[in-house]
Parts: structure tokens; sequence; C-alpha cells
């Protein structure tokens, strides 16, 4: 049974097309994750799912309604967290998570949603105090408080350190454990590989690549990844020529060699590094990701 | 859900200092201070100089009738006559009126001579009031006592057409006004900051930071959403006036001559009008520094010409039709009447009508303007 269904969705602001004829699906139970840079349209898409904004093409189904004609009986079973979510500044976590239940016919407890996200300490605290993910964690909980079947996270961990960023994914984890359908969008690469049972990979408003983390990565590369930061400036064509290499790409001062075979490149890595004479700083040698994907696909990284 | 809204609110509003400070405290501050300077209590105790140069009969009989004022009826409560404390003085037209001019007096009535055989001699005549119109809930009063004196005395007379008139002229004395008059000003202050600061700019902010759009997430009814916030606003108007009021009349026992009930009404139908208006600047001004920059346009010139420090009659012409315009000028106006009984400025049916239509065009305007995201 799908809980998502989005065919050639288009949203056009002026002279920009925000969101550029995507279509996916979604399936209940599933972890599913829009991952691209700033800009790239994840949030007005997954507005235009939510029922917040008209889209200009297309179509939407969520639970099998059509959000184009009619979202209130849409809006009572799924739960929204929003990009930015400003609440009232003087009212505690309990206080909103209480008024917002106010506005569902079936809703859980108000201590158990607060539980669900860890705040119970913070039960008290007017929302102007909380912590930047103290606050993200608290839109889950009012996200969480009508039960809802599917919850949309649009960027739930931007802007957080990595521990509230933790703490952030053990609650996704916690839903999909409950069998929740998840929707959340991301410009972490790591974020979409650990959560998502499958990423949407977007760029432009468009989405260029889509399937399971492992599978995009397997799809696009059989290579391991040499990374180091290049000051002296090896040459590229030199580098290109190593045993093994398939690909280089240097962006932002940060070389990356693909190699078919790391033993052998990495050998000659050395001996070219030692006949230049220069260092190589901040060498690694790790498994293709997401982040390569999007690099390979589009010459950027996802963050710049 | 609409009670939770609504308790959200004021929670909202009670834990916000700032806003409690100007809603509330503001008002009574303001109003304590010029208790302080202008005191006195709501009954008259004006001074009143009479000039009779009338030899006929008629001149004393007006005389004594209008100093009768401080005789209160036998069988009736004297605290209940408010000209009970006034004083009357008789002398010559030149010492009392430069008594006038100088604030000693607050009014001066003239029966001139040869009053008495001119109207029986069937020429009618008239008696001068002169009132100083800086005592401005004296002077109405005492005209309007006067007045009433002279057409009962006129009556005595059996002639067909009035032969005894009366005529008033104002004058300016330095004197200071009355807390009385300070206090219909003040509540209508307070009225116009509530649809601006706080119906406004809480609802732009609202806006802006995305509030309104994560309501919008929720099942929650749009409509119930602004029910809330108006009956918010509304209680808050409404509790802030009455304090107003309480305040004015335990610590100065300000005059509330009109009805209970009317006031009531005139407050709840600007306090509306004021919300509407609120809206409409929050429907129109895209963030929150043009809403601040709305609400400051029109918040200084209508607190400054509206009559709420001072009279509109003593604007100069151009202006008074700029001050016409002004919502807040039928505030200030209606609630004047009904407390004090000032001179009017509008009938109580133009005051009625002129807010209605700003409440009604106001609405309508901001249901068709409103937005309900930054952008
Ligand atoms: N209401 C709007 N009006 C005009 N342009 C918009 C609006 N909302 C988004 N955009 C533009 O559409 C593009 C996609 O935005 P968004 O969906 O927020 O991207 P993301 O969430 O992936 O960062 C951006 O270029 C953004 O500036
Ligand atoms: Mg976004």
């Amino acid at each position: 049974m799908t809980a998502i269904q989005v065919e050639n969705l288009v949203k056009i602001y002026g002279p920009l097309r925000a969101v550029d004829g995507i279509s996916f699906e979604v399936a209940k139970g599933e972890v599913f994750g829009m991952l691209g840079p700033n800009g790239a349209g994840k949030s007005t898409t997954t507005e235009m799912i939510e029922g917040l904004r008209k889209p200009d093409g297309g179509n939407i189904h969520v639970l099998g309604h059509d959000v184009l004609k009619n979202v209130e009986p849409i809006k009572q079973r799924i739960g929204i967290q929003l990009q930015t979510t400003s609440l009232f500044q003087k009212l505690t976590t309990r206080e909103l998570v209480k008024l917002f239940a106010s506005f569902y016919k079936n809703t859980l407890p108000v201590d158990e949603v607060i539980g669900l996200v860890n705040l119970e300490e913070k039960v008290n605290t007017a929302s102007k105090d909380l912590s930047g993910g103290q606050r993200q964690r608290l839109a889950v909980a009012i996200a969480l408080i009508n039960d809802p079947d599917i919850i949309f996270l649009d960027e739930p961990t931007t802007g957080l350190d990595p521990q509230a960023r933790r703490s952030m994914w053990d609650v996704v984890s916690n839903l999909q454990k409950r069998g929740k359908t998840v929707f959340l969008t991301t410009h972490y690469m790591e974020e979409a590989e650990r959560l998502c049972d499958r990423v949407a990979v977007v760029d432009h408003g468009k989405i260029i690549a889509l399937g399971k983390p492992q599978a995009l990565i397997h799809d696009n590369f059989d290579e391991t990844a040499l990374e180091f930061s290049n000051d002296e400036q090896l040459p590229e064509n030199l580098l290109a020529s190593l045993p093994g290499v398939e690909r280089v790409q240097n962006e932002n001062g940060i070389t990356t060699i693909y190699s078919k075979s790391v033993a052998r490149t990495t050998n000659a890595l050395m001996a070219l590094v030692e006949q230049q004479q220069t260092e190589l700083r901040g060498f690694t040698i790790r498994a293709a990701t997401l982040e390569d994907v999007f690099l390979k696909l589009t010459g950027r990284r996802i963050r710049d | 859900m609409f009670v939770q809204l609504y308790l959200s609110q004021w929670r909202e509003f009670a834990r916000d200092r700032m806003a409690l400070f100007f809603t509330i405290l503001f008002p009574l501050i303001f109003i304590s201070i010029f208790g302080l300077l202008y005191g006195g209590g709501s009954k008259f105790d004006e001074k009143v100089g009479i000039v009779l140069e009338d030899q006929g009969p008629i001149g004393p009989q007006l005389a004594s009738a209008i100093e009768g004022l401080t005789q209160t009826p036998a069988g009736q409560d004297a605290d209940k006559n408010v000209f009970s404390d006034m004083k009357f003085s008789r002398g010559n037209a030149s010492d009392l009126e430069s008594q006038l001019q100088k604030g000693d007096l607050q009014a001066l009535v003239i029966i001139p001579a040869g009053l008495s055989d001119s109207i029986i001699s069937g020429k009618p005549m008239s008696v001068t009031v002169k009132v100083d119109q800086s005592s401005q809930v004296f002077a109405p009063f005492f005209q309007g006592v006067v007045g009433n004196i002279v057409q009962s005395v006129d009556q005595g007379i059996t002639q067909s057409k009035p032969m005894l008139t009366m005529q008033v002229q104002s004058v300016l004395s330095s004197q200071i006004r009355g807390i009385d008059l300070l206090i219909p000003g003040i509540l209508a202050m307070s009225i116009m900051q509530l649809g601006l600061f706080a119906t406004a700019q809480p609802m732009i902010a609202m806006r802006t930071q995305g509030v309104l759009k994560r309501f919008n997430a929720t099942p929650l009814p749009r409509w119930m959403l602004l029910v809330s916030y108006v009956a918010m606003r509304l209680t808050i108007g409404l509790l802030q006036t009455i304090i107003i009021i309480a305040v004015g009349k335990l610590m100065f026992d300000v005059a509330i001559l009109g009805s209970i009930v009317a006031l009531l009404g005139w407050l709840l139908l600007s306090i509306l009008m004021f919300i509407a208006i609120g809206f409409f600047v929050a429907a129109i001004a895209k963030t929150e520094e043009s809403g601040n920059a709305i609400t400051q346009l029109i918040n200084f010139p209508m607190l400054f010409l509206s009559g709420v420090f001072f009279p509109v009659t003593g604007l100069p012409d151009w202006l008074q039709v700029v001050v016409k315009a002004f919502p807040l000028t039928y505030t200030v106006d209606s609630l004047k009447q009904v407390m004090i009984n000032a001179p009017p400025i509008n009938t109580p049916l133009v005051n009625l009508v002129v807010q209605l239509g700003w409440l009604v065009v106001m609405t309508v305007l901001s249901i068709r303007f409103f937005k309900w995201e930054a952008r």
C-alpha cells in the first residue's frame, strides 16, 4: 500500500521552476528521504504534499486521498514539522503540545509524546528558552501528537550540533520501529544513508537519482575513494594516470581519487608524493557515499 | 480547541511584561499623574458671577432662580445635587468680566438694563451667559440649566412668541482642564493602541514567523483561529477600559454622567472597530518593520489631533476637516458625550454610523487582503 504518490509535480516561482516534474512513491512504513542542496526544491515539494502550497502541475495522493481536491481528511492523519517552526514564545513545552492536541480528534497522551522526543526535563520550559535541538524536538513532538500515519520532517537536524543530531536520529529510528511512514528532507548525506530506506537525490527541482542508499552508491561506484587536501596542487593528469584510478575530482581544495584498486593506487600515490617532495594532509581511504554520488552526477558537493 | 487557543493567547499575553505594562499599567500611570495634577471631585464647585442691571420684575426673578440651583429641593439628597457646591456672586459688569478672564469665575450671567421694560412693551430681549470653555465639563452643563431656567421664566410671561432668550458667549481663561475631560481620551487612546499594538503587530509577527502557517497545517479551522484572536483582544480591551474607569472612579471620582450601559456599548463598538483596523494593518503590512511604520503613522496623528488631549474645536478649520476622517475622533466624541456630557461634535447617530462603517469596511478589506504566509 502506498502512503504517498506523487506524479510529475511542478511548482513555478516567476522565472524559476522550483520543482520541475518530480515523481515518486512512498510505501507505508518506509522512511523516505529527499537529499539535496539548499534551494533544490525539497521544502517546496514537501509542503505541496502536505497541502500547504498549491502545485502548478501534477498529482498528489496521500493515503489514497487526492490532496489537491481536499486536504482536510488528510490533516488528521499526518504530522508535520516545518523547516522552521515558530510557536507562541512564552508557552511551555507541555502547554504547546496540549494546545496542538486540542486540534485533533485522536491524540496520544501529551506526556507520552514528550517522552518520545526525550523532552521530559523541559516540560515546563518556555519555548523561547529551549535550545535549538530541543525546539526542533518539540516541533517533532507536536508533529506526533495526533499519532499520525505519516510524519513529515523538513530538515530536522539542520543547524544542530552532532549530539543533538544523533538524538534526533534516535527519534526517527524509533518512529520507524513503530511502523510509521516517515518523509524527511536533509542535506546531510550521512543522515540520509543512516535513516532512509530509500532516497531521492534532488537538484534544481529534479530527481537525479532514486533508490536505496547502498544501491545508489553501488550503481554509481564500484570504486573506493581516496581523499586528501592538496595544497601543492598535484597535477590532476598525473593523478589520473596512476594505476587503478577511474576518476579524479577537485573541489574546494579537496582532491578525491576514485580507485578500483586501492593497494596499487595508494602505493603509486605515495611514490608520487615522495617524488614531488610534498605532503598529503588529511589523507583518508573510504567507501563511496551519497555525497560522491551527488558529486559525480552534478559536479558539485551538496554542501558548499 | 477554542478554549485552548484562547487560553494560550492569554498566557502568551500575560507572560509578556511589556505588553502588560502598555495595556494595563501605562494608562493607569497616565491617569494617576493627571489625576494628581488636576484632581477634583465630580461635583461642580465653580464660581459664577451675576450682573443684574435690570430694574424691573423679571431680572431679579431670573437671578434668584439661577442662584437657587445650589438649593436642594426638600426630600432630596443634597449629595445628588451636583450644583450644591457652586458659589454665586453679584457685582458690576466690568469687575466680574475681568474675574472671568482671569479664571476666578467660570461663568457670568448678564441680565441687561431695561430687560423687563422691553419685554413688557412686547420687544424680545436676551440675557447673556458667558462661560469659560476651559472648564469643559461645567460649561455645557451650566449653559443647559440656565437655558432651562430662562425658558421657564419666559413661559411665565404670557406672550405668544418667546420674549426672553439666552445668548451664550464662550471665553477661554487660563484654567487647566479637569481629569474628567481626560478619562474619555485615555480610554479612546488605549482602545486605539489595543488595535494597533496588541492586534496588528502580534498578528504580523505570527505570520512572518510562520506561526500561522503551522496552525494551517493542522485541522484547526482558520475562522476559529481568527475568532479566538479577536475574542482575546476584545477581552483585553474591555478589561483595560473597565480598569481605567474603575481606577478613575475610585481614586479621582471621575464623572460618568451618562448611563453605564450606553458607555459599555460605545466602548464595545470602538474596541471592535480598532481591532478591525488592526487586522487591516496586519493584512496590508508585509513585514514587522512596515507594520511598525504603519501603526506609528496611524497612532501619532490620531493621538494628538482626535481630541484625546485637547478639543478638536480648537484646531484650525482645514485640520478639522482632516480630523473628521479619523475614526478616533468619533470614539473620543462619543465617549466624552456619554461620560461628561461634553458639547457634541457629532450627533450620537453620526458617531454610531461612522464607527460601524469603519468596522464593516475594515473587516471586509481585512478578509479580502489577509495573507496567511509571509511569501
Ligand atoms: N514562496 C516562494 N517564492 C519565490 N521563490 C520561492 C518560494 N519558495 C521557494 N522559492 C525558491 O524555490 C527554490 C526551492 O526552494 P526550497 O523548496 O525551499 O528548497 P530547499 O528546501 O530544497 O532548500 C529556491 O530557489 C527558493 O528560493
Ligand atoms: Mg528547505
